[in-house]
Formats: C-alpha cells, sequence, structure tokens
C-alpha cells in the first residue's frame, strides 16, 4: 500500500498532463509530505491557473511556495504563462515578484509574449512603441537601478522586432528622426526584415539595405508566419563593456554605432548571421572595414560560425575579447527547429 | 612480521580503511528499516551527505532497491537543490518523476548559484 503515496508524489505536482491523467489542488499540495516536492506541487498549481488566465489564483499558489528558490520561480513561470494566456501586463507584475530571476522573466516575456499586443494599432513608430513602453515601465522598476536601463532597450528591441520583423514591409521613412532609445532597436528590426527580404529576393542583402537607405522607397516581399520568425542568434555574455551596445534577438546583444548609417551595416551583418549567411564570402569584405564596429562585428560573427576571422594589425584591442568569447550560439524559438526559417 | 600475522593485520587494516570511509553504501543503514517515512528520510539524509560526489550519490541511489522511491529520492534532492542535483534528473525512469524533472531540465536557469 506505500507504493500508492509514493506514487502520487511523483505524479501529482505536474502541471501539465501525466500518468494518472489528473493535476495537483492545493489541498494535496498542503498534505505533501515532502515539503520540497510541496514547493514543485505549488508551482504546478500556480503555472496551471496562470495558464488559463487565472491570475489571482496563480498568485495565491505561488505566494504558498517556500523556499524563495521555488516562489521566484513560480511566479516567473506563472509570468510566462499568463503573458501567453494574453494578459501581458499581469505577467509583467509576476515578473516583478520572480526575485533572482526577474531579469530573466523580463526577458522571456519580451521574446515569447507578443509584445506588440501592447502597441495600439498596427505598424509601429516611435509614438506607438514608446506608448507601448510606458506600461511596461512600471514593471521595470522592480529591477534595481543598474538592470532598468538595458530591460528598457531589451522591450523597446522586442517591440520594434515584434512590429517588423516577418511583416514583409519596411520603410525606411520608419528611421527617420528617431529618438535616441529607440534608434539601434528599431534598426536592428528594421534590418532583420529587410536582410530576409532581399535574400528571399535572391538580391545581395547588404547591398540592398544600401540602396533600400538611397533611395527611401519601402521593400516589400511576402510576410512570414510566426512559427517561421526563427534564426540563430548568439546569447550572452555580452561584448566588450567599453563599447556600447543594443539588444539584438532573445538575449543577444551587438555593438551600437553613433552614426546611423554605420549602426544600420553592424544590424544587417548581425541580421545575415541570423539567417544563417555569416560566412567568409559575405562577410570578409566587412572584416576589412576602416571603422573598427563593423570590423568587429564581421570577425565575432565568422567567429561565431565557426570560421577564423584574423587578426589585423589595425584591430582594436578589445575586438579579441569580443571575437574570441566563448558565445554559442542558439536558435531563437527552438522548439521546432525544423520550420525555424520557412524556406520558400 | 610472520606469515601468520600477515593475513591479520591485513585484516585489521581493511577494518579501519573501512571504518574511515564515511560515506554510506547503497542502502546504507537504511536498507535495514522497513520502507516508509523514517526510511525515507534516512536515505535523504545519507544522500544529502554526498553532494559533493556526484559518481558516489548516484551509486548510492541506484543501490536502493524500489524505482519509485528511487526517484522519489532524486526529485527532493533536485527540489531541495537545482543547482547541485540537477543532473539527477536524467536518471529518473517513472514517467511521473520524468514529467517533473522535464520542468527542471528545461530551466537551466535554476541551476544558476544564487548569491
Amino acid at each position: 500500500m506505500r507504493l500508492i503515496p509514493l506514487l502520487a508524489s511523483l505524479v501529482c505536482c505536474t502541471s501539465g498532463s501525466n500518468t494518472l491523467g489528473r493535476h495537483p489542488d492545493a489541498e494535496e499540495c498542503a498534505a505533501s509530505p515532502h515539503p520540497e516536492l510541496a514547493a514543485l506541487c505549488w508551482l504546478a498549481v500556480g503555472t496551471r491557473a496562470a495558464s488559463r488566465g487565472q491570475a489571482r489564483q496563480a498568485e495565491e499558489a505561488c505566494g504558498a511556495v517556500e523556499p524563495e528558490l521555488w516562489r521566484d520561480e513560480c511566479f516567473f513561470q506563472a509570468a510566462e504563462e499568463v503573458s501567453m494566456a494574453g494578459d501581458l501586463p499581469v505577467g509583467l507584475s509576476f515578473c516583478g515578484r520572480a526575485g533572482f530571476h526577474r531579469g530573466a522573466c523580463q526577458l522571456h516575456l519580451a521574446w515569447w509574449a507578443r509584445p506588440t499586443s501592447l502597441l495600439e494599432d498596427e505598424g509601429p513608430t516611435p509614438d506607438r512603441v514608446e506608448a507601448a513602453l510606458a506600461r511596461i515601465r512600471p514593471s521595470l522598476a522592480a529591477l534595481p537601478p543598474a538592470e532598468q536601463a538595458p530591460a528598457e532597450a531589451l522591450w523597446a528591441t522586442a517591440l520594434w522586432f515584434d512590429a517588423l520583423y516577418g511583416s514583409g514591409r519596411v520603410d525606411p521613412a520608419t528611421l527617420e528622426a528617431l529618438p535616441a532609445v529607440h534608434g539601434g532597436p528599431a534598426r536592428t528590426a528594421f534590418a532583420f526584415e529587410a536582410v530576409r527580404l532581399a535574400r528571399a529576393a535572391g538580391d545581395e542583402p547588404l547591398a540592398t539595405v544600401a540602396a533600400l537607405m538611397e533611395g527611401r522607397a519601402p521593400l516589400e516581399g511576402r510576410a512570414l508566419p510566426r512559427r517561421c520568425q526563427g534564426g540563430l542568434t548568439s546569447s550572452p555574455p555580452g561584448p566588450d563593456q567599453r563599447r556600447p551596445t543594443t539588444p539584438v534577438v532573445h538575449g543577444g546583444e551587438r555593438l551600437l554605432a553613433e552614426d546611423p548609417g554605420e549602426d544600420l551595416i553592424i544590424a544587417s551583418l548581425e541580421a545575415l548571421a541570423f539567417h544563417g549567411g555569416a560566412t567568409p564570402a559575405a562577410l570578409g569584405a566587412w572584416r576589412e572595414d576602416p571603422r573598427p564596429a563593423p570590423r568587429a562585428t564581421a570577425a565575432r560573427l565568422l567567429r561565431l560560425a565557426g570560421e577564423d576571422p584574423g587578426r589585423l594589425p589595425e584591430d582594436p584591442p578589445w575586438l579579441d575579447t569580443w571575437a574570441l568569447g566563448a558565445d554559442p550560439v542558439e536558435w531563437y524559438r527552438s522548439g521546432d527547429r525544423g520550420s525555424l526559417l520557412c524556406p520558400g | 612480521m610472520t606469515n601468520r600475522l600477515r593475513p591479520l593485520v591485513a585484516a585489521l587494516c581493511w577494518v579501519a580503511l573501512a571504518g574511515c570511509d564515511s560515506r554510506p553504501a547503497p542502502g546504507g543503514p537504511c536498507s535495514a528499516q522497513p520502507e516508509g517515512a523514517t526510511r525515507d528520510a534516512c536515505l535523504f539524509q545519507q544522500a544529502q551527505a554526498l553532494a559533493g560526489d556526484l559518481d558516489a550519490l548516484r551509486a548510492y541511489i541506484g543501490g536502493v532497491p524500489e524505482p519509485v522511491t528511487r526517484d522519489l529520492l532524486r526529485l527532493r534532492l533536485v527540489a531541495s537543490s537545482p543547482s547541485l542535483y540537477q543532473p539527477l534528473c536524467e536518471d529518473v525512469s517513472t514517467a511521473g518523476a520524468k514529467t517533473r524533472c522535464r520542468r527542471v531540465l528545461d530551466r537551466p536557469h535554476l541551476g544558476d548559484p544564487r548569491p
């Protein structure tokens, strides 16, 4: 008969379906003979409630979790679930209670929870993105002061990216007269979509971006279903801290140049790598660019692609740190690698 | 030392060495106890004493005869300190434990050391 409570301990606390086809409830969690497993049980109750949009129940369950480690995790997972269920503002408030995981929580929500739901109208403009950021800022106040500006840049990037990437249209007018906080994020999203459209049309991506900025006419092509909006991205550790940077997708970072034209080149090089196009043929010329930032970016992306970027006499010393860092390459939206890029 | 004394000295050395080894043997003193909460607590305590040696911990848990008890032990350890015991999730065999461990393995940040 001992087997029954043991089995119950093992199966009770899953938030998804389990072998017995039932889900834990508060009563079971409170009755758990093992405090360690009670924490997982409450976590399962909290995240399941969150996935159903039951914010109050999720908050109660997560608030009951001991120790702190699992309470933080419960609010983190509940933030993800409730956001995916469509309530991003509640998700943000849960992130504020995720303690040790609050930074990672912001990152996950920014890249997985359709932040464009906060944009009040179709199409991104600085004003609309700014209005959406204003709704996010209160949750950023829970972060330590040093983490607030990076988190804001993260959300600005996610908002621009979510609105532009895969949309099938980029308009150079979008990049005109951008406030400083939106410059890097908007150019990143613009470049990622422009490079995608150019590649789909069989054109040389960086030449296309340059021509686009010169001609000032929009570029249009086929929109992408959201499930196909994936690619390769590098995760932290970030670049040399002496250089200004801006977020790329899912925790990656790129160098940020003061000059908008140079910055768009950097963003386009990153976009090329996102699509698996970081080859010596594509990036070799940029490796010899007179400007340090594009040169360093080309070196880093070649390194990430497993190529040897070489060492040039005029390379600044920080380039080694940037290019040679053990920076793993990951798939953005890696749940279904087979359909990430959805060719054609 | 005469030939007659050698086996005795060897036996004494073995006993002394075995006595000095504080690592619990698989099942260890807990195996003598009947199944139940007291034995679970004993196993958990003994397993925690092996925190720094994952191989020894795995061997210890492997010595527990019942698969469900083994997985319960693994889950309790993982839940008590994911940063220390997350690898144990790779060893679980029961369906319920696998489901729960997936939630831990899918969350690599749980292994991050906390200040």
